[in-house]
């Protein structure tokens, strides 16, 4: 009887997949296909999302224009494949603060001079909440115990890894991961998705 | 504990799509990864042709961004609203193309442009398997779309999705059963 009903509802999944065949060919978009769609709107775009990729050193947009933070830098260099930044002068763990999942790393180069990049690797980072994206600060001991915004994003994976350029020479301490609202005011909301000292 | 699991899907959508319009490509990007795949395949039905189905997904997706603050939930499920775009734009599509004189014969099989009038046909029936298949919950969405469009075993579904391997059998189950339903109530031809 069981063996009856098996070939029964296995008769009725093949016809039923057999209609979905008919309609819905075993056919796949290239892989590019959203980037072409984001290239589209991204003039119009509020929130451009960083994606890692696994290829060579891209420019990528991170964020169009949120009036806030218009001072922030709003470049990115999606690094994964790519160096050339020399050799790094600290390094700090980030740990999980809003959410304890998020882990990662910051890594300076060329922070004592102009032009110096900061790193910035997380895993487990969630999907910003709804209407929010999230600030990168970095914290220099001679800047007064001001935060600096170096950078937003609004991840679409839960790993991303990012070069964003610092503010200035200097000799930093912190660098944090904020949780911000879209077209909030430009300091610091005191809600850390993440952060860590360097060393 | 009488949540649908459709009315539920139909809740997150719109709320995708209210951050869509907010400017939110985050938003965009989800809902293009949950019907992404099943907008292009659909497109590629109607007209027989990779970058005309591109072209037409592309074309969705922009107007889903464009639109967003436009469309209204209470009168439409966004899988609707993306299928009859879809469609829309497909059947032009493939008009235009049917139009289109074909200078070098050898570069295209025999018969690659539908004919117009098969393309209303097509589109029909394949609109209706469309949207039953992207009205069924995301996580019975999920394991169908990575069992038949990328043809992944069900031990390779439950490593993909890290989910127990009866559980990924549970969910093509329940997905068969409801496609089969949503089918019946779209009067589907299944023994043809």
């Amino acid at each position: 009887m069981t063996d009856d009903n098996d070939r029964i509802q296995l008769e009725i999944d093949q016809k039923t997949l057999a209609t979905v065949e008919r309609s819905l060919p075993r056919v796949a978009p290239p892989d590019d296909m959203f980037d072409r769609i984001l290239a589209e709107i991204r003039p119009e775009a509020k929130v451009v999302p960083l994606r890692p990729r696994s290829h060579r050193r891209v420019a990528v947009p991170v964020i169009g224009a949120f009036a806030a933070v218009a001072a922030v830098v709003l470049i990115a260099i999606v690094t994964l494949g790519g160096d050339g930044l020399g050799q790094p002068e600290a390094r700090a763990a980030i740990a999980g603060k809003s959410d304890r999942a998020v882990t990662g790393e910051a890594v300076l180069y060329g922070a004592s001079g102009d032009g110096g990049t900061v790193r910035v690797s997380l895993r487990g980072v969630p999907p910003a909440p709804s209407g929010h994206h999230y600030e990168v600060w970095v914290l220099r001991r001679d800047a007064g115990g001001e935060m600096e915004a170096v950078g937003s994003f609004t991840p679409t994976s839960s790993d991303v890894e990012f070069d964003l350029p610092l503010p200035g020479p200097g000799d930093y301490a912190a660098v944090d991961v904020s949780v911000e609202e879209n077209g909030g005011p430009p300091i610091h909301s005191d809600t850390s998705l993440a952060g860590g000292t360097f060393t | 504990m009488d949540d649908d699991p459709v009315d539920d899907k139909a809740a997150l959508d719109a709320a995708a799509v209210a951050r869509v319009a907010e400017g939110d490509a985050v938003a965009l990007r989800d809902l293009y990864d949950r019907y992404g795949r099943v907008v292009y395949s659909f497109a590629y039905r109607l007209t027989h042709d990779a970058t005309l189905s591109e072209e037409c997904v592309q074309d969705v997706f922009v107007a889903l961004w464009r639109r967003a603050g436009d469309f209204d939930p209470t009168r439409a499920k966004l899988t609707t609203w993306l299928f009859v775009v879809a469609r829309n734009r497909a059947i032009e599509l493939g008009r235009q193309k049917a139009r289109r004189p074909e200078l070098r014969d050898d570069l295209e099989p025999a018969g690659s442009s539908p004919d117009p009038a098969d393309l209303i046909a097509d589109a029909d029936e394949s609109q209706r398997v469309a949207e039953a298949m992207a009205e069924l919950p995301e996580e019975q969405l999920a394991v169908l779309r990575l069992s038949y469009f990328d043809g992944l075993s069900h031990s390779e579904i439950a490593e993909v999705i890290g989910i127990p391997l009866g559980t990924v059998k549970g969910r093509m189950r329940l997905a068969l059963e409801r496609l089969r339903s949503l089918s019946d109530t779209y009067d589907l031809q299944t023994d043809r």
